[in-house]
């Protein structure tokens, strides 16, 4: 499998300020990638820049095959963060004017761009003026404009803010959809929730550097915090009994259930074991790192990249 | 290609081809333009009541108050007041400047005031006398006027050394706001009866010295190869001057929807979504070529309503075709650099409030061609403006003045201007292309100058 994107070593500095720095990144083809990162740490001007839309300092970068996205435009889709519509535009009309800046030439533009509204459900409001239309429905004829033209590679920059839940997970499901065609898909944000619900391998970017790299999966289990997620029956439990068990090294309260963080070497299965036989349990479950957590976890302990690699070594 | 043809349709369409464009282009100032034609006369004659009021004369040389009281009686007004719908413009001798000023003058005759003369004692005391003067209003009746005239107004004993008689006149004394219209048909009637009096007492006839004083030439005729025609004077100062005026419009007019549109594209936040498709460049020379249709529109309606305007009058021969293809080059340079530094300005702002410091420099580039006009269209061989000729960035506009001027200059120097204004328009738009790049995705504090030609060292 070809890569669609390819980056080595990408530098870009605004004045002072180090956007980003020394960025590695490979996208094979057809995947499903997910940038996540604090606001301000560099996504933003990642993308900008595999779209050819500002240019690195120093640093590699070929887009499907070709030195620049420029020479590839017309196969890619891209919704910017900042993005916008014409206001005085009617919706049809914006969405073909789009589709002709890519290339599409052919007669079923119509067609085309009245199926795709219908599917978000706009089709009544295709002759309305943008302005008109709210800003999550904008959003919507934003993302038709990003994917008229069938592009191989679907950029979309934090595609989900402002949408209200159900627009989300419509959203959600035509992302899936799209890339279940064999469309590569990037797309970045700032809510970790989403990227864990539909990302197969997700780019973590703090401070311009990428913290991680790798499939969901992966890094789910070098996260693991090696903790147990215990409610007991009575509510009465405290902390010194529940570290009074072998194997518990620290206890602490999370609402109406405790983590207990586990002893080097024990297996979580002999834990639970353990645990349930000393005290009634109401619940009992392994504890799964979120992406949050371990966001979390990288942005505060501000790891070095040194450090961290280490750190990353050790546990993988 | 064809996406710079999209952008640059879009942006015509959304500019020219609007209900407030066409309106605000087009129909109002046709519309302004009829009413001016054809209302204007029939509410300009509509002058409002007639001024009725008294005109007292104290006529000390005792010769000619009856002859004024008979010039000022309203029989005498009504029947010298040419009637409007008698006038008609001979469309083969179509009037100049001077005459038609005088035309319209006529043409706007106002009411016949209705003065009642009252001639009074030739010992009357002048300071008692103008005492009405001082009451009433002018409107409401009363004393309008007084006129004194002169012992020796008409009969003089005096004469200087080589013995041409020193004849007295008269003094008009008026009450406030007393109309203009009537003080000089007073003051027209006082003068002729004097002139008439003393030409008779000096045993000439006034119709004679009339015939013998008066010299009515025909009008200049121009020789051209099409035959003879009118030579209109004022023509000389007003082709250059009208031929700037049209491109200055254009390319302004032009320039500032370039201005609207980007920054619009910016604040709407549409810009990167058009940037996902095309280059910075493209989408800047797309918006350019788009509003230099509308520059062209505009340039073609307004200059071809001129052309028109002068086939009419037969005088369309004064602009030559090269004229028109010069016209066009240099609209097209002038355009490109105007409409440049318009978009570089868009690109930097956030909001049309911010573009005002920095469009500073740009309106200057239009408004000193106002300036040099006059001085350049006088002299258009001289050092002065062929100097400004050559100079970018107005060196396009006072070009153009030169040849249309009476004095056009050389080929070489139209040619030299030429390439001045290719280089300029390219240097300028290479300029410009890297802040509009660099500026369309800064949002934030506007830059000022300084950091724009940052922008074009660093790009």
């Amino acid at each position: 499998m070809t890569d669609a994107i390819r980056i080595a070593d990408l530098h870009k500095s605004f004045g002072e300020k180090r956007a980003v720095q020394g960025m590695d990144l490979v996208v094979p083809e057809g995947s499903l990638h997910g940038f996540i990162g604090p606001n301000g740490a560099g996504k933003t001007t990642t993308i900008r820049m595999i779209m050819s839309i500002i240019f690195p300092d120093t640093g590699e970068l070929s887009v499907l095959g070709k030195k620049s996205a420029v020479e590839s435009k017309d196969r890619i889709g891209y919704l910017p963060e900042e993005r916008g519509v014409y206001k005085k535009m009617k919706v049809l009309p914006f969405i073909k004017y789009m589709a002709k800046l890519k290339g599409v030439t052919d007669s079923s533009l119509d067609k085309k761009a009245n199926a795709w509204l219908e599917r978000v459900g706009l089709s009544d409001v295709a002759q309305k003026k943008c302005e008109e239309l709210s800003k999550g429905m904008q959003q919507k004829v934003q993302f038709i404009a990003s994917v008229i033209h069938e592009p191989e590679l679907l950029i979309l920059d934090e595609p989900f803010s402002g949408l209200d839940p159900v627009n989300m997970r419509l959203l959600r499901d035509l992302i899936r959809e799209i890339n279940e065609k064999g469309t590569t898909i990037i797309f970045s944000t700032h809510v970790m929730a989403q990227a864990e619900q539909l990302c197969d391998n997700i780019v973590m970017i703090h401070k311009g550097e990428k913290v991680l790299d790798d499939p969901l999966d992966a890094i789910r289990s070098r996260f693991d915090p090696r903790a147990l997620l215990f409610e007991p029956m009575d509510r009465g439990v405290g902390e010194s009994e529940l570290i009074a068990i072998d194997g518990v090294t620290h206890a602490e309260r999370e609402g109406d259930s405790w983590a207990l963080q586990l002893e080097d070497g024990l297996a979580p299965a002999d834990a639970i074991a353990k645990l349930a036989s000393q005290i009634h349990a109401l619940r009992v479950e392994v504890k799964r790192p979120s992406l949050e957590d371990i966001f979390v976890e990288i942005v505060e302990d501000d790891f070095t990249t040194g450090e961290l690699a280490e750190s990353l070594g050790a546990a993988s | 290609m064809n996406r710079m043809l999209q952008i640059a349709w879009r942006e015509f369409a959304s500019t020219a081809l609007t209900k407030g464009f066409i309106i605000g282009g087009f129909v109002v100032p046709a519309v302004i333009l009829v009413v001016m034609i054809t209302l204007l006369p029939i509410l300009l004659k509509d002058e409002g009541p007639a001024i009725v009021g008294d005109v007292a004369i104290i006529d000390k040389s005792g010769v000619i108050a009856e002859d004024v009281k008979q010039r000022l009686s309203y029989d005498t007004l009504a029947s010298s007041t040419p009637d409007l719908s008698a006038l008609e413009v001979d469309p083969d001798n179509p009037p100049d400047a001077e005459d038609a000023a005088e035309i319209l003058s006529e043409v706007i005759p106002g009411s016949v005031p209705e003065l009642t003369i009252n001639v009074l004692d030739p010992d009357t005391d002048v300071e008692a006398a103008k005492e009405p003067l001082r009451v009433g209003s002018a409107d409401e009746g009363g004393l309008l006027a007084l006129a004194v005239i002169d012992e020796n107004a008409v009969t003089t004993d005096e004469a200087d050394e080589d013995g041409v008689p020193q004849f007295g006149a008269y003094q008009l004394f008026v009450k406030p706001k007393l109309k203009d219209k009537v003080q000089s048909t007073i003051r027209r009637s006082l003068t002729e009866s004097i002139r008439e009096s003393r030409l008779e007492q000096a045993g000439l006839s006034p119709a004679m010295i009339d015939s013998l004083t008066s010299v009515n030439a025909e009008r200049t005729k121009l020789v051209t190869e099409e035959g003879e025609r009118d030579e209109f004077e004022g023509m000389n100062m007003l082709l250059p001057g009208g031929f700037m005026i049209l491109m200055m419009m254009a390319v302004m007019i032009g320039g500032q929807y370039l201005l609207t549109t980007t920054v619009e594209e910016k604040s709407s936040r549409v810009v990167e979504v058009l940037l996902s498709a095309v280059s910075p460049m493209q989408l800047m020379t797309g918006k350019i070529i788009g509003q230099l249709m509308v520059g062209l529109l505009i340039m073609v309606v307004y200059g071809g309503v001129g052309i028109t305007g002068l086939l009419f009058a037969a005088m369309a021969d004064v602009i030559e075709p090269m004229t028109l293809v010069w016209l066009l080059l240099f609209f097209l340079l002038a355009y490109v650099q105007i409409a440049s530094m318009m978009a570089a300005v868009g690109s930097a702002v956030n909001e049309m409030r911010e573009a005002q410091s920095l469009m500073t420099p740009v309106m200057a580039i239009i408004m000193i061609p106002y300036l040099l006009w006059m001085p350049v269209a006088m002299n258009p061989s001289g050092t002065f403006a062929v100097v400004c000729s050559f100079l970018p960035p107005v060196n396009s506009f006072m070009m153009i003045v030169r040849i249309t001027s009476t004095e056009p200059p050389e080929t070489w120097q139209v040619l030299v201007s030429l390439a001045i204004s290719v280089v300029s328009s390219y240097v300028i738009l290479v300029g410009a292309a890297k802040v509009f790049r660099v500026g369309l995705l800064m949002y934030g504090k506007p830059p000022d100058l300084k950091t724009l030609f940052k922008w074009i060292r660093m790009a």
